[in-house]
């Protein structure tokens, strides 16, 4: 069966990530789309078609938490993957409790993105 | 003086007279044989006449009217004129006009009379000249008592009277010499007794001291032997001497006395009389003794100061090293004196010490100078020394000489050096310290890439291992992957540098490059903390000499302060401006602007203290150790107010041009460019 390519946003500051991340995306089967601040999220047209957002925290302006409230405002219930350069595993926990789907601490293998997308798109 | 020969010629004299008054006692027993000889066929006056003309000597007959009656050969021989003319010797030239009207008046109070008289007169010699003669006039009586003639003796006495009046003269000459002389003086015989003093000395001493007991009661009892001794052998020796001798004072106090003794000698060489000359130095060698106990005193202290004391002569001539000095170099003053010191100064020093006082003397700097160098103790070690000299100046501000102390700083120096490396350690403690604050921010710098890298390698195996292999996104991921370890591997190659680094050194700096690198690495921290960064850097910024690192541990220290400072600022935009620029024309500034909490103005120095923190974690050692790098550096690090919210740090330091022409400004002489520098 041809299963439709759901679409990935990723969405950070660092170029580097930007470049790496929706190559892996896509090579785990998916359609991916990448932006470099969060106000540039919010502004694309292809918020309803997002699936899957992989959001990192700290970015200059809008932050990663500021834009899952705003999504929240918005009643766009997307579920987030967060990544971040110093998180820890009581952040990670912090995160999932306030509804994240997970946070990934850099650098991550490609297995736990997998992980955590496929979570996303098929939640229990 | 030569009163010998005048002696003998009185004593001539002397006996002359004697014959002379032999002779006439004689010629009146002659006289008185020839009155009783009377009734004897020879008359009398053939036989007065043959008589008077037989006598050696120069004799008158006078009749006793007062005539001139007869005189004899000797008489006719001296005064070169005939009996007609000695007539009328009363007008004529025959006696001395000065002593014609008493010779005249004597003669006519005799005629008169009747009574015998004598007077001296000068009488006329036939060369004109004027002599003194003894003149005895008395009359003849006969048996009556009737005056038959008068009789006129002549002796000539000039060269007794001459004598006699040298004498006289040679006394009052002796006399006011004596009183002369601003000076006790007195004139002693050869037997060693005193024979005159003068004023002076009466009043020195309260009496004329008119025998030699009295002398000796003058003198200090513990001198008066050795005196006593020194003036017999002298009067034996006949050799001058002087003394220094206590005489007492007409107050009664004992006074230090030059006495100067020499005797005074006549024509043969012996000795006739001693002068003694006796000047009072009691003031002048009471000086002397208080001036040479101040010099010892002085010496005592020059020699006992802790400290190398030299002097030198208007050229710089070392020819003066205190005691401590040769103690210290371990040399004698002969091989010190002149140039000689030279040895030992330091090889690597004394070109440029030497320099260093020939600059300040060769132009008799009156404000003197100074200069470091090490200098050789007894023992072959090296010790390092300040040296100032100062010039002694005359009345019209001239150099006359020039005096110099050396100090022992080797101390002083080691502390110096120790100092600089607890800086250095405490600089690196503090960069160690500021790590700990950046280490979220590290593990972001290093862990972007990181996330890069694994994410890329990840999607290449997942390329290659696609059926078919995606070769071309395969090759693209691992060039990714290759950038983004290049991007870790500079982030550790900073961090190293800033990290790993303890000693400074000096080089050139491009302040603009140095604190790019450090924003590089607080971008993080910066983005953490919601801070938006504004960079205005001076593209045309100079250069500057001074340590990197520790220039970007500053740069570093003030960023994150700043950050710091914003942390609870929610009200407005969390800015943080870090811009350069030139200060003058010769130095570079760069400031960091905060709009955080502000500093309290009257605190700003305080912010400086080391361990004084504002903060409640932390120890606020950093900006103490910025201030001393920036100090270092010849800068100035300063904090202010702003005019809108928060503060602004700042510090500027030298540029590298500036810093060479000052070298060239500074420098004394082109020869000697490092004079005055600090080793």
């Amino acid at each position: 069966m041809m299963r439709e390519r759901a679409l990935v946003a990723v969405v950070d500051d660092d170029e580097s990530v930007r470049e790496a991340l929706p190559d892996l995306v896509r090579e785990l089967g998916h359609e991916a789309e990448a932006y470099s601040s969060a106000e540039d999220f919010l502004a694309s047209s292809r918020i309803d078609q997002t699936r899957c957002l992989v959001l990192d925290i700290a970015m200059p302006g809008m932050t990663g938490l500021d834009l899952q409230r705003v999504l929240a405002a918005r009643g766009k219930n997307i579920p987030i993957v967060f990544i971040t350069a110093h998180g820890d595993e009581t952040v990670r926990r912090h995160l999932k409790e306030r509804g994240a789907v997970d946070c990934l601490v850099k650098p991550f293998s490609d297995t736990a993105l997998q992980e955590a997308i496929n979570e996303a798109l098929n939640p229990k | 003086m030569k009163t010998e020969p005048i002696a003998i010629e009185i004593e001539h004299l002397q006996r002359r007279v004697a014959e002379l008054a032999a002779t006439n006692a004689q010629l009146m027993r002659q006289l008185a044989d020839a009155r009783r000889a009377e009734p004897r066929s020879l008359s009398r006056e053939s036989f007065l006449g043959s008589m008077v003309e037989s006598m050696p000597v120069p004799i008158g007959i006078m009749t006793p009217a007062g005539e001139c009656e007869a005189v004899n050969r000797p008489v006719l021989d001296y005064t070169g004129k005939t009996l007609e003319e000695l007539k009328h010797w009363t007008t004529g030239d025959v006696v001395h006009p000065d002593d014609r009207p008493m010779t005249v008046t004597a003669w006519s109070r005799a005629l008169k009379s009747g009574q015998p008289y004598e007077i001296e007169t000068r009488l006329r010699r036939a060369d004109g000249t004027y002599r003194w003669h003894h003149v005895q006039t008395f009359p003849i009586r006969d048996t009556e008592g009737r005056i038959v003639r008068w009789c006129v003796l002549q002796t000539d006495i000039d060269d007794r009277k001459r004598a006699e009046e040298e004498v006289r003269n040679r006394d009052v000459l002796l006399e006011s010499i004596l009183e002369s002389v601003a000076a006790p003086m007195s004139l002693w015989g050869t037997d060693g007794e005193p024979e005159a003093t003068n004023q002076l000395l009466g009043s020195y001493f309260g009496k004329a001291l008119t025998t030699l007991d009295e002398w000796q009661a003058v003198l200090h009892p513990a001198e008066r032997n050795a005196a006593l001794e020194r003036w017999k052998r002298a009067l034996v020796t006949g050799e001058a001497y002087n003394e220094e001798v206590l005489l007492r004072h007409v107050d009664g106090t004992y006074r230090w006395n030059d006495v100067r003794n020499f005797p005074m000698r006549g024509a043969d060489g012996g000795v006739v009389r001693w002068v003694v000359v006796q000047l009072d130095i009691h003031d002048r060698k009471q000086a002397e003794e208080a001036l040479a106990a101040s010099e010892r005193r002085l010496n005592l202290i020059i020699n006992t100061i802790p400290a190398m004391a030299w002097s030198a002569d208007i050229d710089g001539n070392v020819d003066f090293f205190n005691q401590h000095f040769l103690d210290y170099v371990g040399l004698p003053l002969e091989r010190m004196r002149g140039s000689g010191w030279r040895d030992t100064v330091h090889p690597d020093d004394v070109d440029r010490l030497v320099a260093a006082w020939r600059a300040v003397m060769g132009e008799r700097r009156t404000g003197g100078g100074e200069a470091e160098a090490r200098l050789r103790r007894f023992d072959g070690t090296y010790r390092w020394f300040l040296m100032r000299v100062s010039p002694l100046t005359d009345g019209n501000a001239e150099v006359v000489r020039w005096y110099g102390v050396n100090t022992d700083i080797e101390d002083r120096k080691r502390a110096e050096d120790a100092l600089r490396d607890t800086q250095s350690e405490l600089a690196h403690l503090t960069r160690a310290m500021t790590m700990g604050q950046l280490t979220a921010s590290i593990a972001h710098e290093l862990n972007q890439p990181l996330a890069g890298i694994i994410a890329n390698a990840s999607t290449c195996l997942r390329m290659l291992g696609a059926d078919p292999p995606n070769v071309t996104g395969a090759k693209e991921t691992a060039r990714r992957t290759i950038r983004d370890g290049n991007r870790a591997s500079e982030v550790i190659a900073r961090l190293r540098a800033l990290f790993s680094k303890k000693h400074p050194a000096m080089e050139v700096v491009d302040l603009n490059a140095a604190t790019q690198e450090i924003i590089a690495l607080t971008l993080a921290e910066l983005q953490r903390n919601g801070v938006t960064l504004r960079v205005d850097l001076d593209e045309e910024l100079p250069l500057v000499s001074g340590d990197r690192v520790q220039l970007q541990q500053v740069v570093l220290n003030l960023i994150l302060n700043a950050i710091e400072a914003m942390q609870g600022v929610a009200d407005r935009r969390r800015e943080l401006v870090i811009s350069t620029g030139r200060d003058g024309s010769d130095h570079v500034r760069l400031a960091v602007k905060d709009v955080g909490v502000g500093v309290d103005a009257g605190a700003i120095e305080k912010l400086f203290h080391p361990f004084y923190t504002t903060k409640s974690s932390g120890m606020g050692i950093g900006l103490s150790v910025c201030r001393s790098i920036i100090t270092t550096h010849q800068g100035r690090l300063w904090a202010e107010p702003n005019d809108g919210p928060g503060a602004t740090f700042a510090f500027s330091i030298p540029c590298e041009a500036k810093f060479d022409a000052d070298v060239d400004g500074l420098a004394p002489t082109a020869s000697a460019p490092s004079m005055w520098e600090h080793p």
